[in-house]
């Protein structure tokens, strides 16, 4: 059957995007993996060369990773926004909206319960309600669409 | 705000994903717009009166009477 060029253009935007999407999730994802690595791979040379001025990296490795890690996931949220359509957009907005709200009133109450409830780390929980609130919300959002 | 979309897109024997691909917007948009949870934006109104060969108020309705 030949397909229509209208669907033909359909499904290429659809991949587009997947493949935006995909990369996305493989820069978050591998960035923790390949910054440790190719920072222990600097430390260790530096070491060689020079152990009293050897780089010490491994400190900051945590840091450097998850800045490295948002920079990729802004870069490529970037070229997702630019693919998406009007509707894409207008459910994007709406999912970043959620994820605010929920830092917004996670962050706070979870800081008070901080000493109650002895959480040993209120920040990071909070982040994950919101990066839970975002999923959530996509997840519906695709349901219903 | 109701609109002609499904009837004019039957009428050419074209799928949601056709008309998507025609229009360049995801199928969800041709899907939510059909469906009514999405009012399009005037240059994408203007779009489909374009392919269809329409006024735009022959596709699109005010729910608003008189």
């Amino acid at each position: 059957m030949v397909e229509d060029w209208g669907t033909a253009r359909e499904r290429q935007r659809r991949r587009r995007r997947w493949k935006w999407v995909a990369a996305a999730i493989a820069v978050v994802a591998l960035a923790p993996l390949v910054t440790t690595f190719v920072l222990g791979i600097v430390e260790g040379y530096s070491e060689v060369a020079n152990p009293e001025r050897a780089i010490r990296t491994r400190d900051h490795a945590g840091y450097i990773a998850i800045a490295i890690a948002m920079l990729g996931a802004l870069v490529f949220n970037l070229r997702i926004w630019r693919n998406a359509d009007e509707v894409e957009r207008q459910q994007l907005t709406a999912a970043a909206a959620v994820t605010g709200i929920a830092a917004l009133i996670a962050l706070p109450v979870l800081s008070l319960a901080q000493k109650p409830l002895a959480l040993p780390n209120p920040a990071m929980i909070g982040w994950g309600f919101a990066i839970a609130a975002l999923v959530g919300t996509r997840l519906v959002q695709r349901l219903r669409g | 705000m109701k609109n002609r979309l499904k009837i004019l897109r039957a009428e050419r024997d074209w799928s949601q994903a056709e008309l998507a691909g025609r229009l360049d917007v995801s199928r969800q948009a041709v899907n939510a717009i059909e469906t009514g949870k999405h009012d399009p934006s005037l240059p994408l109104a203007f779009r489909m009166s374009r392919l269809f060969g329409l006024p735009i108020e022959a596709i699109f309705e005010d729910d608003v009477d008189g």
